[in-house]
């Protein structure tokens, strides 16, 4: 495959008008981090975005950054981290699912953050990639330049296509400069384990924090290995709830206090405090207790199902894994060969939603759907809505095509 | 402004299109008589009326999905409507399409406190929600001023705001599933009480379309406990422009309030008059900040705006003593549109939004503007978020004094986005803004959004004349200009 890097946006836009001439298909990556999520894509060209980088914008005080699509997320987050603000969504770092554990730190693009639309743990309190890209410009699959939104927080001037862009994984279009809204980091974060039975439990103590007005960043349920994989001691019980309170110091241990009255001292709960929290949520966000594993799967489902998801798939197979998103994102690492057809057949009888295959070899992504398959109207819609930025299907074919669900 | 002039070949055809309508529905859900149509003439954009060719109130799914299949095969143009609060004329009828009311779709089907969702037809009000889960101590976020009205359909079709989306979000940051009917008449599902989707953010798209791309016939929204306490501080200033900068200070501080208002002196005194709480009425400028969470958390903030206020050179500040107290606070900004509309017989309400900073620079702008046109404008401010809502006083009895206003309209918004802002911030671009589009898309912008209309409705007849300046056919939009060479074989599928 003969590799190509733009610097440019005009030599962006000249690769892929040339390409267009051709009917060449394209590979668009960032650094490559992600390549293991999707199908392979068979092209005779790559465009890699790794030097098409620079933070073109950064105003604090707007709560904007503006910047290339190959900037590195880590130099994102380094800059913002000087002026106390953060990417609220918190794009996990996956460079340790897919590499192995001596490789380099992450490499990870804020290209491939938006493009895969990523978002960790505080995906349920604070939103996704999607809730935080303001604006873009872009080169679409007609080799044109076009842009979408803007660099203030409320905008709904024309069709928000940020969306479309936000988890496309450069089948429409490829990213020129993404202006994202930041927000102030929090002072402080502690963590509230509390064990329990079974997960089961565990999610009813989430749900009902999430359901009072303690507003936890976070809340996982981990079963007992999970916890041993990540040093927690939770003693003879098998499973615990993991809560994330985060804010002004006050305020933090204000909600701990509530959150032990809501236990009603019932339950024994310990803390975690800061650099304990920010590794542990890291550890979680990045999937690192099953990073070891050759197949991993997310599942997003009502977060109510996903105990009994959990457990079902678990009744059929060997299988390891954990909640987040109060219980409404599943992970699951496994082996076996038919993990895909429990998965989604298991889906569809607990909750519903969307399983995304997020590793695996080559081989299996070739052979399966990698994306949740789609009911036949909604998959032509879909396939519609793909030709109109990119009619000629140069842009990573295949990446992302989703299965017609029977 | 105004819509697409009216095809007489469909006009000519009235008689058989109401008969075809009423042959799918029953008799009572089809209006054609010009008395029982006026009620539907025209949306909160009310200086542009039309009485449509009909209007239809069906009142289940499958009837919407045979109008619609209908409509495809022969031809005729559909304007959805919700509640009909659409202040940039997203409902304005066409005197050659059917407006499609969703008044009937009035009904919760599901409140799922384990899940915390509601999933409701697409009539039901904003507030309506609200009231739903209020026992249970949840709330739906989002709270456009006209959330009493207003339709949670319509809501998604414009990605409504309001004074609590500093903190919670748009309308689209809290939606998690939508049911749509396409002009094709198919019944697509998107999202539902999970998050995200596994393929394309259509939902995300969808929101915010203004009725173009399909009609909403169900909703699922997140709902959230509401905060433990709420308090307001009512701040005056002698500067409009030090109250603008000790806005950023806020933000840059690090604090993101629930809701962050500024009125100027004109606002201020009009809603005083109106409603008689208080505001300081020789102020220049009035922001009036909202902290909700948990008491110590709002207590602990508030201290920290206050110094910020006093340091950027407020002279009067006041705290919220009581849950009546914050409420009467808010209670002049909210009714601030009725105050206003007692001081002059007509006025004119824009929607841009401006990055923080750049609104003491507007408001000297805004200044000279009301010189030039020699009309009189009164701001109500979403400070927080830069969203900005000049009410631009005029007398329509005067002849011109509209079409000045509007011009003076235009000309605010132009410099929203000389600013590097945009032309709305929440009250959609339908017609009001329509012919403004080129202001800040070029025609390459505007042909991709486009496309994206042909995806869900190639002939054009789901809400035409709204959003887009000029209408392109979408054989011709879809047409590949190549630049170094031409295509072989272009008939051939590829890949």
């Amino acid at each position: 495959m003969k590799l190509l890097y733009p610097d440019t946006l005009e030599s962006l836009q000249n690769m892929v008008a040339e390409a267009l001439a051709e009917e060449t298909a394209l590979k668009i990556e960032g650094c490559g981090t992600l390549d293991g999520v999707g199908r392979p894509v068979n092209a005779q060209k790559c465009i890699s975005m790794k030097n098409y980088t620079g933070i073109i914008d950064y105003d604090p005080a707007e709560l904007v950054l503006v910047a290339r699509a190959g900037t590195r997320l880590r130099e994102v987050e380094e800059l913002l981290a000087s002026e106390n603000q953060l990417l609220a969504f918190e794009p996990p770092h996956f460079n340790s699912l897919y590499e192995d554990a001596n490789a380099q730190p992450t490499n990870q693009t804020i290209g491939g953050v938006i493009g895969a639309g990523l978002a960790g743990s505080r995906r349920i309190s604070a939103g996704s990639a999607r809730d935080y890209l303001l604006g873009f410009t872009a080169i679409s699959g007609r080799a044109e330049l076009f842009k979408s939104g803007s660099r203030v927080m409320k905008n709904v001037t024309g069709y928000d296509l940020s969306k479309l862009m936000t988890g496309s994984f450069g089948t429409l279009a490829i990213m020129d400069e993404i202006t994202l809204k930041v927000l102030p980091a929090p002072e402080v974060a502690y963590s509230c384990i509390v064990p329990t039975s079974d997960m089961f439990a565990a999610q009813k103590i989430v749900g009902q924090i999430f359901a009072s007005p303690v507003e936890a960043s976070g809340g996982v349920i981990v079963p007992v290995e999970i916890a041993k994989a990540l040093s927690l001691d939770i003693g003879e019980q098998g499973a615990a709830a993991i809560i994330r309170i985060e804010g002004i110091e006050i305020s933090v241990l204000d909600r701990i206090n509530q959150i032990r009255e809501l236990l009603c001292k019932t339950q024994e709960c310990f803390l975690l405090e800061n650099q304990e929290t920010t590794e542990l949520w890291r550890a979680l966000c990045n999937g690192k207790p099953l990073s070891k594993s050759h197949q991993i799967w997310q599942i997003s489902t009502p977060p109510a199902s996903g105990p009994s998801l959990f457990k079902a798939i678990s009744d059929r197979t060997d299988i390891s894994g954990f909640l987040d998103w109060a219980g409404g994102l599943v992970w699951i690492a496994g082996k076996s060969e038919n993990l895909h057809d429990i998965i989604r057949t298991e889906l569809a009888s607990h909750g519903g939603g969307h399983a995304t295959l997020l590793k695996a070899d080559i081989n299996l992504r070739q052979h399966i759907s990698v994306f949740q398959p789609l009911p036949s109207a909604l998959h032509a819609l879909e396939m519609r809505v793909r030709d109109a930025f990119d009619p000629r299907h140069i842009l990573n074919p295949n990446r992302t095509l989703p299965a017609i669900a029977s | 402004m105004g819509v697409p002039s009216p095809d007489s070949e469909i006009l000519s055809r009235r008689d058989d299109i109401i008969a075809g309508l009423k042959s799918m529905l029953p008799d009572e859900c089809v209006l054609d008589s010009l008395t029982s149509m006026r009620a539907y003439d025209a949306d909160g954009l009310s200086s542009y009326r039309q009485t449509p060719l009909a209007v239809v109130l069906p009142t289940n799914v499958a009837q919407i999905a045979s109008v619609m299949r209908w409509c495809k095969h022969n031809e005729v143009k559909i304007v959805p409507r919700g509640a009909g609060t659409s202040l940039s004329g997203g409902a304005t009828p066409l005197a050659d399409g059917i407006l499609l009311s969703l008044a009937k779709f009035n009904k919760i089907l599901d409140i799922d406190y384990e899940n915390r969702c509601v999933v409701t037809q697409p009539g039901v009000t904003n507030l309506g929600i609200t009231h739903a889960v209020e026992d249970a101590g949840f709330y739906y976020a989002p709270d456009p001023s006209s959330q009493i009205a207003c339709s949670i359909g319509g809501n998604i079709a414009e990605n409504s705001g309001g004074v609590h989306c500093l903190k919670y979000g748009l309308t689209t940051n809290n939606v998690l599933g939508v049911e749509i009917v396409t002009m094709e008449g198919e019944v697509i599902r998107i999202g539902g009480r999970h998050l995200d989707s596994g393929s394309l953010d259509l939902l995300g798209v969808l929101t915010g379309s203004e009725g173009l791309l399909g009609v909403v016939t169900e909703v699922t929204v997140r709902i959230l406990r509401k905060p433990s306490t709420q308090r307001a501080m009512l701040v005056g200033f002698e500067s409009a422009l030090d109250a603008g900068k000790a806005v950023s200070d806020v933000i840059s501080a690090g604090i993101i309030p629930a809701g962050m208002e500024m009125m100027d002196n004109p606002a201020i005194r009009a809603a005083e008059d109106f409603v008689n709480v208080g505001y300081p009425r020789e102020a220049a400028a009035l922001l009036i900040v909202e902290l909700d969470g948990p008491s110590v958390e709002v207590d602990a903030l508030l201290e920290s705006v206050e110094r910020i206020m006093r340091k950027a050179g407020a002279n009067s500040v006041r705290l919220s003593q009581s849950e009546q107290e914050r409420i009467d606070f808010w209670s002049g900004r909210k009714a601030a549109f009725p105050a206003v509309g007692r001081i002059s017989p007509d006025y004119l309400c824009m929607d841009g939004t401006i990055p923080r900073k750049a609104l003491p620079e507007m408001l000297v702008k805004m200044s000279s503007l009301s010189q030039q046109y020699g009309l009189r404008v009164a701001n109500v401010f979403h400070a927080g978020d830069g969203n900005l809502h000049p009410l631009i006083l005029f007398d329509a009895n005067i002849e011109g004094d509209l079409e000045r206003a509007e011009a003076f309209g235009a000309d605010i918004l132009r410099h929203c986005v000389a600013l590097g802002g945009v032309l709305t911030g929440e009250h959609g671009v339908g017609i009001e803004k329509r012919d403004l589009m080129g202001e800040m898309f070029n025609e390459t912008d505007l042909k991709q959004q486009q496309r994206l209309k042909c995806a869900f409705d190639p002939q054009h007849l789901l809400n035409p004349g709204k959003v887009f300046p000029q209408l392109h056919r979408c054989a011709e939009l879809g047409r590949l200009h190549v630049h170094h060479g031409t295509l072989p074989h272009p008939d051939l599928p590829r890949f």
